[in-house]
């Protein structure tokens, strides 16, 4: 395939990788505050996600995807609040183990990524119209 | 003379086309750890090796077909992060600005050389 198509299949795999980023982060703080259902259950575990390099056979480009989405090992947060239904027989409740800030920070690299993967659609894109219009008669 | 300057403006698209690649790659895994940023081997190298199918006047026509998006090279970029991802979002901006130039000014000759032949036949 051209060269110019596959930079915008690398791109668009780049998009599509770091909108589940995007995804993965906001499931993260919308859970924030997920605790369990019943007494001492577990809340709401915070998710992570990593990506991997793969090449595309049939075009050769370096695309990205998702290697995994696994669950962060980190402890929960107890808090005392012997009034909640999900407290133990001690009145702790475990919250979820999600900084906001961490995610806050994730979300806006994620951003940034995705913004990059369009520039560069944006580029080939006008590359490939340049040569369309070297067809162009008298411009 | 003509073949020569079309083969050369031409081969200059596909090189500036397979570095455009070679950014979108970087780009697309700029999140990926341990992954090692790439471009592709200058132009100018290309035309020493004769890895280009630009004839030579001096010599004869060599056809050495070998395109130029295979001579991708792993190249130090400007840090490594923690996990090991050499990729600077800033570098590759600065390589994307550089290829549209480029790529502007061989199409723009192109064009103009064209207008010349046509004007020649013309006359």
């Amino acid at each position: 395939m051209d060269a110019l198509q596959s930079s915008i299949a690398a791109a668009s795999s780049g998009l599509e990788a770091q909108s589940k980023r995007l995804r993965i982060a906001a499931e993260n703080l919308a859970n924030a505050q997920s605790t369990g259902a019943t007494a001492g259950a577990d809340p709401y575990r915070r998710k992570t996600i990593s990506f991997q390099s793969e090449m595309d056979r049939s075009t050769g480009a370096a695309l990205v995807n998702v290697a995994g989405i696994e669950a962060d090992q980190r402890p929960f947060e107890l808090r005392f609040d012997p009034g909640n239904a999900a407290a133990d027989s001690t009145g702790y409740v475990k919250y979820p183990n999600v900084n906001p800030l961490i995610e806050l920070a994730d979300m806006r690299e994620a951003n940034q990524s995705y913004e990059a993967n369009l520039q560069v659609i944006k580029q080939a894109r006008d590359l490939i119209s340049m040569t369309i219009d070297l067809l162009r008669s008298n411009s | 003379m003509q073949e020569l300057l079309f083969q050369l403006a031409t081969s200059k698209t596909s090189w500036l086309a397979a570095r455009q690649a070679a950014v979108a790659a970087n780009i697309a895994n700029i999140n990926t750890a341990g992954y090692r940023s790439v471009d592709v081997k200058p132009f100018t190298e290309l035309i020493d090796d004769g890895m280009l199918n630009i004839p030579n006047p001096s010599t004869d026509d060599k056809l050495l077909g070998s395109s130029p998006a295979s001579a991708v090279t792993a190249k130090k970029g400007w840090e490594v992060q923690q996990s090991g991802n050499s990729v600077s979002l800033e570098q590759e901006m600065l390589k994307g600005g550089e290829i549209q130039q480029d790529y502007a000014l061989s199409a723009g000759i192109t064009k103009t050389f064209h207008r010349m032949l046509l004007a020649a036949a013309k006359a």
